[in-house]
């Protein structure tokens, strides 16, 4: 009878145990008052949950509510906001970028914050309508930066006869006469250009793509959202690319199994390649100053095949429409991106004003970057399945680059698989 | 005296939580995964019925094609080599008995199988790409450079099948280990006395005694390959292109960054069957072999 009594307890106790180890999700609830943040980890320590920690103290003291921060690996970025929202896991508040926008709104998973925002807003923000996706306002960006650069080794531009690069030919006939064999040991020791092309993820589109694209007078969709890679200036950037490594010869060896990053510190900043392809932001500007190779350096954003354009980041803060109080989940992004929370944020990461009344303490080379080329950089066009377009992408200029397709058999191939998803809004299909 | 049995449920009770938690965690989520996989599914948007559309669209889709044979060729490539070094590796150590080589060899060999797999490909990710790492250095004095290994797509997936060689050794070696040391001398003294050979003792007396965990070996590789993610996620992605994508990485790109569930949950399918048959082969195979080392 005993033994009876005690194994059914301990059934039960198991259980209640498992059902226990349920997570209860982001969710607040009017007693507990607790707003979940979810955000990459951008800090240059690492420290954001204790950087964000203190910028939030005095919203959580004047809202009685407790804002939660987790930070999540760009590797995975996607993939965890998904399987969380599908567990019902996700968070309140959500920092978003614009490949990840269309799907999400298509979705009815973010919340447009028109309504939220005052006159005054509306003329403090910066960039506002840049940010918009479909003509709505989803989210308040928190950064603008890592506009694309070229990069180049000014002593190296000096010794062959150069100048800085203006235009895509200026690029590759610096590329060939800077690859060559400097102490005359029969091997290449310098290169033309540090480009990587070995990044596991589609990360590396950002220095490697976009901007090309831009400059030779094109996008990557349409109005539409549809693909239109196979026209004329997506080929265009796609032979610029693959003449640089297959037919000029002028990056290293190993440029497929490292990522841009990694070129950009083991070749260009080691002084051993003429130019590289980078974001102009902190990491890049700290490596700049603390190189040992003794070289000038400079850089530009107008670079120019057709037009001068450049890709920069505009991430952006959203209220996620699962979040029980909205109202609350806007105050708080505003109060993030806001004058007094994102100057206190970018004190820490040397980021550019995002509004009027922010106090101005990005770094100097960002200042630099952004003065006067307002109406050059450009965020990506917002577009359904861009993530899964993007990730195909990748991997097909990848085999392109290694010689196993052609420029226009690769942006064909993209063309056709992009826009064999459905691209097509929920909203507009009804 | 009669005495009526009684049925004691009491057992039942003891193993219900752990039923429960296999039916949950185990066979709920393989029918569900079953149900999913007849139709369109994503993270984002609810499910759409759509029957098999996701299994023929998967045998038409090159990719997956590349993917699940570039597995199979992981698969063959890599089993019989950390079956044969682990094999090799046993018969070495159980030959010199105690000594301290011996001794270090074995805890050298089996480090990497207790080290997680993540940590290993970020590892041997920096040791093959950065031209100061000490692979590069080693290389270098025959001329060769380890620093496009993963970016070669004729390299790529060669290189990371050797890892895994090498990972996997140490752990399999141990099962072979074990096995040979419960071989009786008197075995061994036997066959020299009929002047058998160091050869011929491991061809006729050793791999026939071993022969179950052979198979068991074998099967265990066979499945941990078809499993294959990762090591391939964290040092190449699939890449370049899909010359190293496996068919569990190509999965969980589709699940997780494409959010198509449902058509992950297809090849996820595809492959339960393919290790169900290994599994089912397994048996039939160890099914009416008693232990006969003895």
């Amino acid at each position: 009878m005993w033994k009876r009594i005690l194994a059914l307890s301990l059934a039960v106790l198991m259980m209640i145990m498992t059902a226990a180890c349920a997570g209860d999700g982001g969710q607040q609830t009017a007693e507990d008052q607790e707003i979940l943040v979810w955000m990459p980890s951008l800090a240059p320590d690492g420290n954001d949950k204790e950087v964000w920690g203190e910028i939030v103290k005095p919203f959580e003291e004047e809202n009685n509510v407790k804002v939660n921060f987790e930070f999540i690996s760009w590797k995975d970025y996607e993939a965890k906001y998904a399987s969380g929202i599908q567990m019902g896991n996700g968070p309140d508040v959500g920092y978003l970028y614009v490949e990840m926008f269309p799907d999400y709104i298509d979705a009815g998973l973010v919340e447009p914050i028109e309504d939220y925002l005052t006159q005054e807003d509306r003329d403090d923000y910066l960039y506002l309508e840049a940010g918009k996706i479909w003509d709505r306002v989803y989210g308040l960006p928190l950064s603008i930066g890592n506009p694309v650069a070229l990069f180049y080794n000014q002593d190296i531009l000096d010794s062959i006869g150069e100048s800085a690069p203006e235009t895509w030919e200026d690029v590759r006939r610096i590329a060939q006469k800077a690859t060559a064999d400097t102490d005359g040991d029969g091997k290449i020791d310098q290169w033309g250009l540090a480009q990587g092309w070995g990044q596991s993820f589609s990360q590396d589109l950002n220095w490697n793509w976009y901007s090309f694209v831009f400059q030779a007078g094109g996008d990557l969709f349409d109005e539409k959202g549809r693909v239109i890679m196979d026209q004329e200036p997506a080929v265009e950037a796609a032979t610029f690319l693959y003449d640089l490594k297959n037919t000029d010869h002028a990056l290293p060896e190993d440029c497929m199994a490292q990522t841009n990053s990694e070129m950009f510190a083991n070749y260009f900043i080691t002084g051993k390649a003429a130019m590289s392809f980078g974001g102009v932001n902190l990491a890049n500007a700290q490596l700049l100053e603390g190189k040992d190779s003794d070289f000038e350096y400079g850089f530009t954003l107008k670079l120019k095949n057709k037009i001068e354009s450049t890709r920069c980041g505009l991430d952006q803060m959203v209220v996620m429409s699962a979040a029980p109080d909205k109202e609350l989940a806007a105050k708080l992004i505003k109060y993030m991106t806001g004058p007094v929370g994102n100057g206190q944020w970018h004190q820490v990461t040397q980021g550019a004003p995002v509004s009027r009344s922010e106090e101005n303490h990005a770094f100097p080379m960002l200042k630099e970057a952004l003065e006067g080329n307002e109406d050059i950089v450009r965020p990506l066009k917002p577009a359904l399945r861009a993530p899964q377009v993007y990730e195909y992408l990748w991997k097909a200029l990848q085999e392109m680059m290694n010689g196993n397709s052609t420029p226009e058999e690769t942006m064909k191939d993209v063309t056709e698989y992009g826009n064999s998803l459905p691209y097509e809004r929920q909203s507009d299909s009804e | 005296m009669n005495r009526k049995h009684k049925y004691k449920w009491n057992g039942y009770l003891y193993i219900l939580p752990m039923c429960l938690s296999v039916l949950f965690f185990w066979y709920g989520p393989v029918l569900l995964s079953a149900v999913f996989s007849l139709g369109s599914y994503s993270a984002l948007k609810p499910f759409q019925f759509t029957g098999m559309g996701n299994y023929t669209a998967l045998f038409s889709d090159k990719y997956f094609i590349r993917a699940l044979s570039n597995t199979f060729i992981w698969v063959l490539g890599v089993v019989p080599a950390q079956t044969v070094l682990a094999f090799f590796s046993a018969c070495w150590i159980a030959g010199k008995k105690s000594s301290f080589l011996a001794s270090l060899v074995r805890k050298v060999m089996f480090i990497p199988s207790v080290a997680s797999v993540t940590v290993i490909g970020i590892v041997c990710r920096l040791m093959l790409n950065s031209p100061q790492s000490p692979v590069n250095a080693l290389l270098g004095i025959f001329g060769g450079s380890a620093s496009n290994l993963l970016g070669s797509e004729t390299t790529a997936l060669p290189t990371l099948m050797l890892i895994e060689v090498l990972v996997n050794t140490g752990y399999y070696m141990i099962f072979f280990l074990t096995s040979l040391m419960e071989i009786p001398e008197s075995y061994y003294e036997a066959a020299r006395m009929d002047g058998a050979g160091a050869f011929r003792i491991c061809t006729q007396i050793q791999i026939p005694l071993l022969k179950p965990v052979f198979i068991m070996i074998i099967f265990l590789g066979l499945i941990q390959g078809f499993r294959t993610f990762d090591l391939v996620y964290t040092t190449t992605g699939g890449g370049p292109g899909q010359a190293s994508m496996t068919a569990v990485v190509y999965l969980y790109m589709q699940n997780f960054k494409f959010s198509q569930i449902g058509y992950a949950m297809a090849i996820g399918n595809i492959l339960v069957v393919i290790v169900a048959l290994l599994t089912f082969l397994q048996r039939r195979l160890l099914k009416n072999k008693e232990n006969s080392l003895y």
